[in-house]
């Protein structure tokens, strides 16, 4: 076993030499990347848009998990329907009941607040929810189990209350899988340009999106800006995700 | 390079043993030596050779490397250099930490004759050797500042000979110290980190390898030119017979997708070839995966053989060298062209040269609902007008977009650049959602402009309107504009990537596409409506008999006269401008 | 009183539920609509032209390579992952942490980057362009998500199980049937779920090193925004087996008791 998982680490790591180091990703371009104030906007934006969509759909997710624990598949399956739409087709549902014109609007009348391109990005940050809680209902549901309901009644006969039930045999099952789901929902948020690109704003954009525009007229020169882009999420993914699991550590004393 | 590793090396021998020595008699009387008596067994024979020649090659590698007798197994890249020499150095300081660590105990030779101690401070704490970890560490440097067969086979066998007389110390160690140094034994590893982990020391060594192995390679010219056979039709049509043609072409439009589909590929297996169309979301998708090959180092069997491209990406391709050379001009159709005519001999007034057949023309058109505006503005100043009386009921899709780009050129043309961006300026507060955010693609204008949250649309393609209806996307009452001073127009072609697998093929399918029977099915408005780039004048009264049977351009959707045409820009100004209107208009 | 509270908590299930699902059914009519502007809530025009562009050759050619892609894609990645997520689980090994982000990269980096990396080594072995591309270049991408998830649900209560049916005298593959897969089936079938689901969304790869042979994502995408009832009905094939595994996965993942 330990030899196939060697196996699959030595191919991991094969996988992540594979990252476009080209020659182009040169001092130069580090220096253009970070001269360039529309790239600190970006950065910035970026951030925000993350750490709202991720903390409002862990939080989401949470809740429905626990709400749904007990009931059948058919509700389970109707809540992750989202899960399969790839993320741009979400976004263009979006736009389709959201903006201005769309049929939110239609069938309401008037439409209270700007979703769809506004400044603040929250029309990217509803997609996303929209589109990660389902999926970290899924993944808690998983986890969830046979196991802990189990644990759970247990505790109940021992006339354990409710919320110490949640904090002491229900937390401690999903914390695991939630903090790991959240990190791969910031990750993608982090490094993904379709949803904002259709439902953002102009300004600011995203890093990703910047990262698209840098080739978008000037292809081979642009290249290396768009790579330097990209790493700089990607590194903000891993700085992320090794932060998490060091609190994570901390927290369960493993 | 080499030499540099060569003086790394001896540095670290010199200071190691000879000084070390040195140093010993001074402080404390004697030197230890070597007792060679004890080292005859056939074990430690084996591992002292094994070490002596491990070390006399990786010492050989750079000295050879350096003289030319020997070539570098790969380029060296500037991190690979300092990497080489940082871990030189930290050899060399691991060593010496070792040695000043062992104090008295330390001697060429292990065996003390005085009963010290198993020494398990400092760098002892990591490995049990920690002097062999420096030489192999050094050993490594050197390689990689000078890589050739030489010292790579050196470091393999000093490794060999290292882990020999690791094995025949330790056997000497245990039986004098026992049990202390078992436990100290199973504590610490013989050779640090590197013995306890071999996966992560194999993962990292292969990320290193592979990363070595990235960084040679690629550099290799793809054969531009195309062989003159260009010229000899039959043989290329021949050589075609039986293979793809793989046609990377933008996807989102259904009516090219069908014509391609349903009129050119029927068409083409008739010649005996097949077409295998490749839609992309982005023409420049296309282009990356042609730089990807030429970055990987292919120079045929490339999976691109024709191309739906124009403007920056055939310049950008242009400038890297990614199209196959002087096969255009040689096309037996391509006689149906007008050489004069600098729109179909220039993309964005960079000189075709061969490179890429004509195709397509454009013409920058506008769109209004005329359920809703009686009298459409003519001109860029009657816009203004209307968009002051109609505050918020203009806009255009923000550049980079490709329509949006063009819509900017198309006022720069008109107006000249400064006066342009004032325009621009002047009409900001007056558009959509104050100018404050715009579409970001002609298709979301479009969407705009069908629900009725702005007046105009905007597009490069002469048919739009008409595609727009034919969609759903526009309702039945909007109709084609175009400006009174000036319209911006272009040709779109198709290229040939260098390292095409099957570049007679793509020249057979690009030849069909200006077949004048092909032309005039696709200027049909039942099809395509798309304007030929053929010259009519130059063709024969059979030929030209085929446009005269497409249906007179009546329809309502479908712009009577493209007024006075602007060529287009300079294929390099237009980042610029782009650039300019980011800084200036969006901010 | 708790009869009550299970009624309050089915309302609210449901709602939650309904309001995840309505808006896609704004697709479906989106599908059909060949003309549907604002301020219309219903469209204007009904028609089948996206219907009919969803019947192509191409279309069903995509269709068909996408499924055997994500079929194999996911086969490799179970077969591989669960090895590696039991050691992690169980943390057998001295140093998950470095495993396990070595594992988990492709997912914190954005795609696109592992894509351009993988399509130049890919033509460097002169791979590009094959089934076997393909699939590795999706496996990539596929086996961290599996991984993830099944790491929820593998851990030493798992250990313990298989444990007591040692004890219990089950042979090998008994224990495997009857002790092992049970426990695990409803992480087995949440990790087969996701690992499909990427693999058949997947677009930059399939692009980048399928040589042209027709994956759905790759059709579909070009319509996205330039031709909505295309792009609709185009994304109902391409959601059909994708709702299907979804459903075939909570089947899978009910407990049996």
């Amino acid at each position: 076993m330990i030899v196939v998982l060697f196996g699959g680490a030595l191919a991991g790591a094969l996988r992540t030499s594979l990252q476009p180091l080209d020659g182009p990703v040169s001092l130069q371009t580090w220096r253009e990347l970070l001269a360039d104030p529309a790239f600190g906007q970006a950065l910035s934006f970026t951030a925000r848009i993350a750490g709202l969509a991720t903390a409002a759909s862990a939080i989401l997710a949470l809740v429905i998990a626990l709400v749904l624990r007990r009931h059948g598949g058919a509700l389970r399956a109707l809540l992750a329907l989202p899960v399969p739409v790839p993320h741009l087709l979400v976004a263009v549902v979006a736009v389709l009941w959201l903006a201005p014109g769309g049929l939110a609007e239609r069938l309401l009348g008037v439409l209270p607040v700007d979703l769809v391109h506004d400044r603040a990005g929250l029309g990217i940050v509803a997609v996303y929810v929209y589109k990660e809680t389902p999926f970290l209902v899924l993944l808690l549901l998983a986890a969830a189990g046979r196991g802990l309901a189990q644990r759970e009644e247990m505790a109940a006969a021992l006339g354990v209350s409710r919320a110490q039930r949640l904090r002491w045999v229900i937390w401690p099952a999903l914390r695991g899988p939630l903090v790991v789901g959240s990190i791969v929902v910031a990750a993608f948020v982090l490094g993904a340009f379709e949803v904002p690109q259709v439902v953002g704003p102009t300004s600011p954009l995203t890093v990703a999106e910047y990262a698209r525009q840098a080739t978008e007229n000037d292809l081979i020169g642009g290249e290396g800006l768009r790579a330097a882009a990209l790493l700089v999420s990607a590194a903000a993914a891993i700085a992320l995700a090794a932060l998490a699991v060091r609190l994570a550590k901390d927290v369960d004393g493993r | 390079m080499a030499w540099i590793a060569l003086a790394m090396v001896s540095l670290f021998l010199v200071t190691v043993f000879p000084m070390r020595a040195r140093l010993r008699l001074r402080r404390y009387g004697t030197t230890g030596g070597v007792d060679w008596a004890r080292r005859r067994s056939a074990r430690w024979i084996a591992a002292d050779v094994a070490f002596l020649v491990g070390f006399a090659l990786v010492v050989a590698g750079p000295l050879l490397q350096g003289l030319g007798v020997l070539d570098a197994l790969l380029h060296v890249p500037l991190a690979l250099a300092v990497g080489g020499v940082a871990l030189g150095v930290a050899g060399l300081a691991l060593a010496v930490w070792a040695q000043e660590t062992m104090g008295v105990a330390w001697r060429p030779d292990i065996a003390p004759a005085e009963g010290a101690e198993v020494v398990t401070r400092g760098p002892f704490a990591i490995a049990r050797h920690p002097s062999y970890v420096a030489m192999l560490a050094v050993a490594l440097g050197a390689v990689a500042l000078a890589p050739n067969a030489c010292g790579a086979l050196g470091v393999v066998v000093l490794l060999v000979g290292l882990v020999a007389t690791v094995r025949a110390e330790e056997a000497e160690l245990l039986a004098r110290y026992g049990d202390a140094y078992r436990a100290y034994a199973a504590r610490v590893g013989a050779l640090g980190p590197v013995g306890r982990w071999p996966g992560v020391t194999a993962a990292a060594l292969a990320i290193l390898a592979l990363a070595g192995l990235a960084a040679c390679g690629g550099s290799d010219e793809p054969d531009g030119s195309a062989a003159a056979t260009a010229r000899d039709w039959p043989a290329v049509l021949q050589r075609a017979r039986g293979d793809t043609v793989r046609f990377w072409m933008y996807g989102g439009d259904q009516r090219v997708n069908d014509y391609v589909d349903d009129d050119v590929a029927p068409a083409l297996a008739k010649l005996g070839v097949r077409l295998r169309r490749v839609p992309v979301g982005d023409t420049a998708d296309a282009v990356s995966r042609i730089v990807a090959q030429r970055r990987a180092g292919r120079r045929s069997g490339g999976g691109v053989d024709l191309v739906w491209i124009n403007g920056e990406n055939f310049a950008a391709g242009k400038r890297a060298g990614l199209w196959l050379r002087d096969w255009s001009t040689a096309l037996p159709n391509a006689r149906g062209l007008d050489p004069g005519d600098t729109t179909v001999s220039t993309d964005f007034q960079v000189p075709v040269d061969g490179q890429e057949s004509p195709w397509q023309r454009a013409a920058f058109v506008f769109a209004y609902d005329a359920d809703r505006v009686s009298a459409p503005p003519r001109d860029l100043d009657a816009l203004l007008a209307y968009a002051r009386a109609h505050p918020g009921r203009v806009t255009y899709p923000a550049p980079p977009d490709f329509t949006g780009s063009a819509f900017v050129r198309q006022v720069v043309a008109i107006k000249g650049e400064d006066a342009a961006f004032a325009y621009l300026e002047a009409l900001k507060p007056l558009m959509w959602r104050r100018g404050e955010t715009l579409p970001k693609s002609q298709a979301e204008l479009d969407r705009l402009f069908g629900d009725g949250q702005v007046d105009f649309a905007m597009a490069y393609d002469a048919d739009f309107v008409a595609a727009g209806v034919r969609k759903g996307t526009f309702p039945r009452s909007a109709r084609p504009l175009v400006l009174r001073s000036g319209t911006l127009a272009n040709v779109s072609f198709v290229a040939i990537p260098a390292d095409a697998a099957h570049p007679d093929a793509a020249k057979v399918l690009a030849d069909l596409l200006l077949d004048p029977a092909q032309q005039a099915r696709k200027a049909d408005p039942r099809v395509l409506g798309n304007p030929t780039v053929l010259d009519l004048g130059r063709l024969d009264a059979a030929r030209r008999g085929a446009f005269a049977r497409v249906p007179e351009r009546s329809q309502r959707y479908v712009p009577r006269d493209l007024g006075r045409l602007s060529a287009e820009f300079a294929a390099g100004r237009v980042a610029p401008l782009e650039r300019r209107w980011r800084q200036e208009i969006l901010r | 009183m708790g009869a009550e509270r299970s009624r309050a908590s089915r309302t609210a299930a449901a709602l939650l539920a309904a309001a995840f699902a309505l808006p896609l059914a704004a697709l479906v009519v989106r599908a059909f609509a060949d003309e549907w502007r604002a301020p219309a809530v219903v469209p204007q025009q009904f028609g089948l032209r996206g219907v009919h562009e969803t019947f192509s050759s191409m279309s069903l050619e995509a269709f068909g390579n996408s499924l055997l892609v994500a079929g194999l894609t996911l086969a490799a990645a179970l077969a591989l992952g669960w090895p590696a997520a039991r050691v992690l689980g169980e943390r057998r090994l001295r140093h998950p942490a470095l495993i396990f982000g070595l594992l988990a990269l492709p997912l914190l980096v954005p795609s696109y980057a592992t894509g351009t990396g993988l399509t130049e080594w890919f033509l460097r072995f002169g791979l590009a362009d094959s089934l076997l591309a393909l699939v590795l270049a999706h496996l990539v991408l596929v086996l961290p998500y599996v991984v993830v998830v099944l790491l929820a649900g593998f851990g030493p209560a798992l250990r313990d199980l298989e444990e007591m049916g040692d004890v219990h005298g089950l042979s090998r593959p008994a224990r495997l049937w009857l002790v092992t897969l049970p426990a695990v089936r409803p992480t087995l079938a949440a990790a087969a779920l996701v690992g499909f689901l990427v693999s058949w969304s997947e677009y930059g790869s399939s692009l980048a090193v399928g040589g042209g042979r027709p994956m759905l994502p790759l059709v579909l995408l070009p319509f996205v925004g330039s031709d909505p009832e295309v792009a609709a009905a185009l994304s109902l094939l391409f959601l059909l087996p994708a709702v299907a595994a979804l459903v075939a996965a909570t089947r899978a993942a009910r407990e049996p008791l």
